[in-house]
């Protein structure tokens, strides 16, 4: 399964979800979703503002697992 | 969530099929109440045909014919008040902008059925009166069973919506994966 490692990049970065949200242009709800792993897919557009907001890769966000978190 | 590019025709549907659900169960009691009456030796002259059996009033017809009047009245009401009753709610969902969801397409589904059931009432109520006209006429023994009066129309437009709602049910499923697509 996908894991996402929103909450730990933001956590390093000092930044709150409602900060993130607000430069990428992301709804709070959408980004809930992601972070808490509910969502079923992830756009191209959206990850790469995440990365640029960020300073990561995508690799620093999403993590593949056999197992469930 | 109110969608505000409701299209007028929308509106005045939606308000129809409220005013359409009274007035369909005031008709249906006041008609209910009808049939009690007359089930109950009730005076209402006119040319009433029962099978093959013509009257001039109620009061001559048999209490057993009267008893099926109302089941099957009662039958095809039921059905049919239920059928206003999902229609507006369907409205009443797809004006609050609830096109794909399992709620409303559970509505058209439901009417599909019911529609199904009054062509059922139909043939239930055309074999009905078969036997009850073929026990007045004590000499017949053969029940004939005629359907002359059944119309195709109502299975076929059942069938119709049973597909959509089928069709909608997968739109529900896109929409639901589309809104946890960040």
């Amino acid at each position: 399964m996908i894991i996402v490692n929103l909450d730990i990049v933001l956590a390093k970065r000092k930044m709150s979800l409602t900060e993130l949200s607000q430069k990428v242009g992301i709804t709070m709800a959408n980004l809930s979703i992601l972070k808490k792993g509910k969502a079923k897919a992830i756009r191209f557009t959206t990850l790469e503002s995440i990365c640029k907001v960020l300073e990561c890769q995508p690799g620093d966000i999403l993590e593949f697992s056999l197992e469930g978190k | 969530m109110k969608n505000n590019h409701i299209p007028r025709s929308i509106k005045l549907l939606n308000t129809l099929s409220k005013v359409s659900f009274w007035f369909t169960v005031g008709v249906s009691i006041i008609i209910l109440f009808v049939i009690i009456y007359l089930l109950f030796g009730g005076n209402l002259e006119g040319d009433i045909k029962f099978g093959d059996n013509n009257y001039k009033n109620f009061n001559e017809v048999s209490f057993l014919s009267k008893l099926w009047l109302l089941i099957i009245t009662a039958l095809a009401i039921t059905p049919v008040i239920l059928i206003t009753h999902f229609f507006s709610k369907f409205m009443n969902l797809v004006y609050n902008g609830k096109y794909f969801e399992i709620e409303t397409i559970k509505f058209l589904k439901w009417i599909s059925y019911l529609l199904l059931s009054i062509f059922l009432v139909g043939i239930f109520s055309e074999f009905l009166i078969t036997i009850d006209s073929s026990f007045n006429d004590s000499l017949s023994s053969n029940l004939n069973f005629q359907a002359d009066n059944i119309s195709l129309s109502l299975p076929i437009f059942a069938l119709i919506l049973w597909v959509l709602s089928h069709i909608f049910s997968q739109g529900a499923k896109m929409k639901k994966l589309n809104d946890l697509t960040i």
